[in-house]
């Protein structure tokens, strides 16, 4: 599901050499989240290790500790469909290869535990610059996950567009759209709130600041 | 957890995170905040299939 409403969406990344930590928090601000969005709020955590295999290919190895804050979940409840049913967390590893060519294609796969699922995503992007702090960025990926639990296999992925405008140094700013879908039955972009009526694709809009410290 | 907790504990993670790298030299960080009118990730559609059913 690509829950319909609007998200504030902080993201704070530490390195040390090789090794980092990320976060990537989803917060609902929509009046329509009230409707659609339990587990609307996500909170990843990520902890993982990047370095060069040659000069240009490099790999990357990590996990992914996914929370939800306004489920009735813990921070430490993982999915457990046996017991009370209340926990939704899940962790995934994952293993990935990224190209330093033209388009920067990546490739990584990833496997949760708790959801049973294995996922092989490739992603893209491009940048073209159209005047010393400006430039037209464009990017996206596809996926295609594996339910290892003998559930449906689905394709999903994302494409963007984005103006983007160097403020200094360490701080930049974009806006963009972006486009997003997969062939779940039914649809997965949900078009309508109230009515929770859904659709396969949908079109959506974002603006965002980058600063390094 | 309200959301002005959760707030209240990303300010303190990217204040600590500053803080950390104003101390050690190599420690690098960077943040994002992004305003996007949907909701789309790919755990999102994970969970849904998984919770809703095929």
């Amino acid at each position: 599901m690509q829950f319909a409403e609007t998200s504030i969406q902080p993201a704070i990344n530490l390195s040390y050499g090789n090794f980092y930590l990320n976060s990537w928090f989803n917060l609902p601000i929509g009046d329509d989240d009230l409707v659609v969005t339990p587990g609307g709020e996500e909170l990843d955590l990520v902890a993982g290790y990047s370095a060069s295999l040659t000069d240009v290919i490099s790999y990357d190895v990590g996990v992914t500790y996914y929370t939800f804050p306004d489920l009735a979940s813990g921070f430490f409840d993982v999915l457990r469909e046996d017991t009370d049913g209340l926990g939704a967390n899940t962790v995934e590893p994952y293993i990935g290869l990224a190209f330093d060519v033209p388009l920067a294609p990546s490739v990584y796969l990833y496997h949760d535990f708790f959801l049973d699922t294995t996922t092989v995503q490739g992603n893209a992007s491009y940048s073209f610059p159209l005047s010393e702090k400006t430039s037209f960025d464009v990017g996206g990926y596809v996926g295609y996950v594996f339910d290892d639990a003998g559930g449906t296999d689905y394709l999903y992925g994302t494409a963007s567009a984005d103006i983007s405008y160097t403020l200094s140094d360490n701080g930049s700013v974009y806006t963009g759209v972006r486009y997003g879908g997969s062939d779940i039955a039914g649809g997965a972009v949900i078009d309508d709130a109230i009515l929770g009526t859904r659709q396969a694709s949908g079109f959506w809009w974002g603006v965002g600041f980058n600063a390094d410290f | 957890m309200n959301r002005a907790a959760l707030f209240a504990l990303s300010a303190l993670g990217a204040s600590t995170s500053v803080i950390g790298a104003a101390s050690a030299q190599s420690v690098e960080v960077s943040t994002t905040v992004a305003f996007e009118s949907r909701y789309f990730s790919r755990r999102a559609i994970c969970r849904d299939q998984h919770t809703t059913g095929d």
